[in-house]
């Protein structure tokens, strides 16, 4: 079999399973989106009835007609990186036109094999306001929701909710200072840290109802499959509200869904056009399973690494081989991310020097110190 | 026309949630996973939302 993934450098998830294949015997190719356009060409030629695709830069030599690639993984495709010497004026221009050839690119590369996630479900399977309203649809139960901008809306949600109401946002996001960091995670929120009705109308945002938790559930869904790992997030303070705000004590263990809410996860899965996601729940101390998030690219073999029981990278790869069938286990039975970690961790940082490094784009930069407004104290913009 | 400081400038509420904290009191909060930064995500850690 041949498999392309999009990825790039140091990317673990893709460096494990690539090894992970090729000892198995089939054709892996990794493509870093990074590299274009300084380290990577691409063409597509039209000509006569056909179309002729090629790329070719730093370990990367593929050339086609559309049916070169039986899978493909849209791990992550980065996104091109401009050089720093280009002149300013022109940045804008060349990064837009970088865009819009790969993103053509890329729908010729191999559109009759199985895409991981497809690309045209890709974009809105990944909205969060069209998660929930699949979700509803799909027989989920979700929290009580406002998404807004509107201030009058907003002010008027906190106070008729009866109980405390929790924030968060569209994107993960964390601002940098020197040594100092500020990240942004569910957050819970009362009337007087809001800032002034103008500042608020900036950036809508999701609030809702603040739910008691029993635990929370992380859902990885590959194809049939569906591998549930219960957090232990109740156990500490600090995790309470988000167990992401320490993970160094993070507890997970082996879990299952209820059929119905499996079911659900299944529904919400096709109605989203989505093969592969990471879903967020919670369970209430009443045992009531509440859909948050589908993360549609999300990270999966961190759950290997904290809890070994909870095999993600065996079934990951049986789940690309298998191109979606339902599999009966076994061509990866022994795979274990332990024994293949190191591995991969020494290629990634023997083949980051030959790519370009990509940086996310969710971290911002405080470039001076900033003191956030103080709740209660809601200042306003000058004059 | 007075001339506005950038530190005067009021914050979105996301920045005004945000949790500060210095670099070693976050990796004293994810140990190894905090350690292995890029292994696991562009955006430590592990993701929620868009990644």
């Amino acid at each position: 079999m041949r498999l392309l993934i999009a990825t790039f450098p140091n990317d673990l998830h893709a460096l494990e399973v690539a090894l992970v294949l090729r000892s198995m015997g089939h054709e892996v190719v990794q493509w870093y989106g990074s590299d274009f356009p300084t380290l990577q060409t691409g063409s597509v030629d039209f000509d006569g009835d056909g179309a002729r695709w090629s790329a070719a830069g730093a370990e990367l030599d593929v050339d086609g007609d559309g049916s070169e690639f039986d899978v493909v993984w849209n791990r992550r495709s980065a996104a091109p990186v401009l050089p720093a010497h280009m002149h300013p004026g022109d940045r804008p221009m060349a990064q837009r036109e970088c865009e819009d050839f790969l993103a053509g690119l890329w729908e010729l590369i191999a559109p009759r094999a199985y895409w991981v996630n497809p690309l045209a479900t890709r974009v809105r399977a990944d909205l969060k306001l069209v998660q929930l309203r699949e979700a509803q649809q799909a027989g989920l139960a979700i929290p009580r929701t406002l998404s807004s901008n509107d201030p009058r809306r907003i002010r008027a949600f906190l106070a008729e909710a009866g109980g405390p109401v929790i924030y968060k946002a569209f994107y993960p996001a964390v601002w940098k200072d020197g040594d100092r960091l500020a990240h942004l995670l569910t957050s819970e929120v009362d009337a007087a840290a809001l800032p002034a009705d103008e500042v608020l109308r900036l950036t809508p945002g999701i609030f809702q109802p603040r739910l008691e938790k029993a635990h929370e559930l992380r859902v990885t869904v590959m194809g049939p499959r569906v591998i549930t790992a219960r957090i232990v997030s109740q156990a500490h303070a600090a995790t309470r509200l988000d167990w992401r705000a320490r993970t160094v004590e993070l507890a997970l263990e082996p879990d299952e869904l209820p059929p119905e809410v499996e079911r659900g996860v299944h529904d919400l899965m096709r109605h989203l056009g989505i093969v592969f996601g990471c879903l967020d729940f919670i369970v209430t101390p009443e045992g009531r399973h509440v859909f948050l998030e589908v993360n549609p690219m999300g990270q999966f073999l961190w759950v290997e690494d904290v809890q070994p029981a909870l095999r993600m990278l065996g079934p990951f790869c049986e789940f690309l081989l298998a191109r979606g069938a339902a599999t009966t286990g076994g061509a990866c039975a022994d795979v274990r991310h332990a024994d293949w970690c190191p591995r991969a961790e020494a290629e990634g940082k023997a083949l980051a020097r030959a790519h370009v490094r990509w940086e996310s784009d969710f971290a911002y930069t405080d470039s001076s110190t900033p003191p956030p407004v103080v709740p209660g104290r809601n200042s306003t913009p000058k004059e | 026309m007075n001339e506005v400081r950038e530190e005067d400038l009021p914050r979105i509420l996301g920045r005004v949630l945000a949790q500060e904290q210095t670099t070693q009191e976050f990796e004293e909060s994810h140990g190894e996973l905090a350690a292995a930064g890029p292994k696991w995500t562009l955006t430590f850690p592990p993701d929620r939302g868009r990644n």
